[in-house]
């Protein structure tokens, strides 16, 4: 298949997007293609977080890649292109209307959960459904400035330095502003005592090391 | 180290851009600190939350592909080259093929116009010699007579044998006017 060939050649492109972009301006459509496979997840995840319809972050996906062929000429990525496609996406997303009542926890979520993990009874399930669905709650009650810096890291895997170059700020703006995400989701979680979180009470076993590397996200790797 | 300062710390810490030494600060701290050490708590479940709370919509992808973006745009899509050389060898094919219909129409036509000519000439009132015209009747000898009929200007490039055994039967023989009137 023609298509699939694209994307199998796509993933071992060996140009970066400085030179993709300028094999692009020159009217390389294969080098734009490598750029579309190599962005267009993660875009498409964004827009995703944000409006929670996945046909509208297809268009976002869309969009955002009809803004960059036309932005080919004065485009000049000085390492990668990612903080550029995904502040478009993100404005695009933000200027559509979001649906509400839509969940994100899909059927399909709940079933590659009983898929990963077989063993789970249906009750650990349900109640990791439903700590899902409480946090992300709590992240829509945030504002979008900090709402972007936790999906940007948290979904997309971006650290510190890469969202500040997507949002446009000091990276110690991206500090206090996932600071103040993590303190407000903290408050929101302890209004759920079903959920452990206990911000009054003194942590008693303070020599434990702590689970960094439990705690960063995973990337998947396509993107980056 | 403040306690305001420890809890921000705490949030870049797990966002993974903390120097060891900050690490150790904020350790430190929390190991005397009995609230920032909750906080920790806190802020690492609330991460471990957000990780887990994104783990599906990490696995998302999207099955789009750049001819929708083409086609957003009204790019015409591109043809690769194999597409390129299929395309080349299916013009040959056809220029190949309309030049050997037209000759061999050609060809076939240049064959069947004397045929005509044959007919046309056996016809035609002038060509039609009614001293050629025998009484035998028969379908056979009437044949004949129209082969001899087209060659008859050239009578001298005949075989002598069969053209001396033919003018012996037309002299032997008389004319039939109602054969002549058959034939117009």
């Amino acid at each position: 298949m023609p298509g699939r060939q694209t994307k199998k050649a796509a993933d071992i492109e060996p140009r970066n997007d400085r030179e993709l972009v300028y094999a692009a301006r020159d009217g390389d459509m294969q080098a734009f293609d490598a750029l579309f496979y190599r962005y267009k997840d993660g875009i498409f995840r964004l827009g995703l977080a944000i409006t929670k319809d996945p046909s509208h972050a297809e268009e976002i996906v869309v969009d955002t890649f009809t803004r960059a062929h036309r932005a080919l000429a004065r485009l000049e990525p000085e390492g990668s292109l990612r903080p550029w496609l995904y502040r478009v996406a993100i404005n695009l997303s933000y200027n559509r209307r979001p649906r509400k009542g839509i969940v994100l926890s899909t059927i399909e979520d709940v079933t590659e959960d009983i898929m990963e993990s077989p063993a789970s009874s249906p009750s650990s399930l349900a109640e990791l459904a439903e700590t899902r669905r409480i946090v992300l709650a709590a992240i829509e009650t945030l504002g979008p400035k900090h709402k972007i810096v936790v999906v940007l890291h948290y979904l997309n895997g971006l650290n510190l330095a890469e969202i500040a170059q997507v949002v446009d700020c000091p990276v110690g703006t991206v500090k206090s502003r996932l600071h103040y995400a993590l303190r407000r989701l903290r408050t929101h979680l302890a209004s759920h005592p079903e959920l452990g979180f206990e911000p009054n009470a003194p942590l008693l076993a303070t020599g434990q090391g702590m689970p960094i590397a439990a705690t960063r996200p995973v990337t998947q790797g396509e993107e980056e | 180290m403040t306690c305001q300062t420890a809890q921000e710390r705490i949030s870049v810490m797990l966002a993974g851009a903390a120097s060891g030494r900050e690490r150790l600060d904020v350790e430190a701290h929390t190991e005397r600190c009995a609230r920032c050490a909750t906080t920790l708590r806190d802020y690492v479940a609330a991460s471990v939350a957000l990780d887990r709370a994104y783990a599906p919509l990490r696995a998302r992808t999207t099955r789009l592909s750049p001819a929708r973006v083409r086609l957003a745009m009204r790019i015409p899509e591109p043809v690769p080259a194999s597409a390129r050389f299929s395309r080349i060898t299916a013009r040959i094919t056809e220029f190949g093929l309309a030049a050997a219909v037209t000759a061999f129409a050609f060809v076939g036509t240049a064959s069947v116009t004397p045929q005509h000519a044959i007919v046309d000439e056996a016809v035609a009132p002038e060509a039609v010699s009614l001293t050629h015209v025998t009484s035998g009747g028969d379908d056979q000898y009437f044949l004949r007579w129209l082969r001899l009929g087209r060659y008859a200007p050239q009578a001298d490039t005949l075989d002598p044998a069969v053209s001396a055994s033919v003018y012996s039967d037309e002299a032997a023989q008389p004319t039939k006017p109602e054969r002549a009137g058959l034939v117009r």
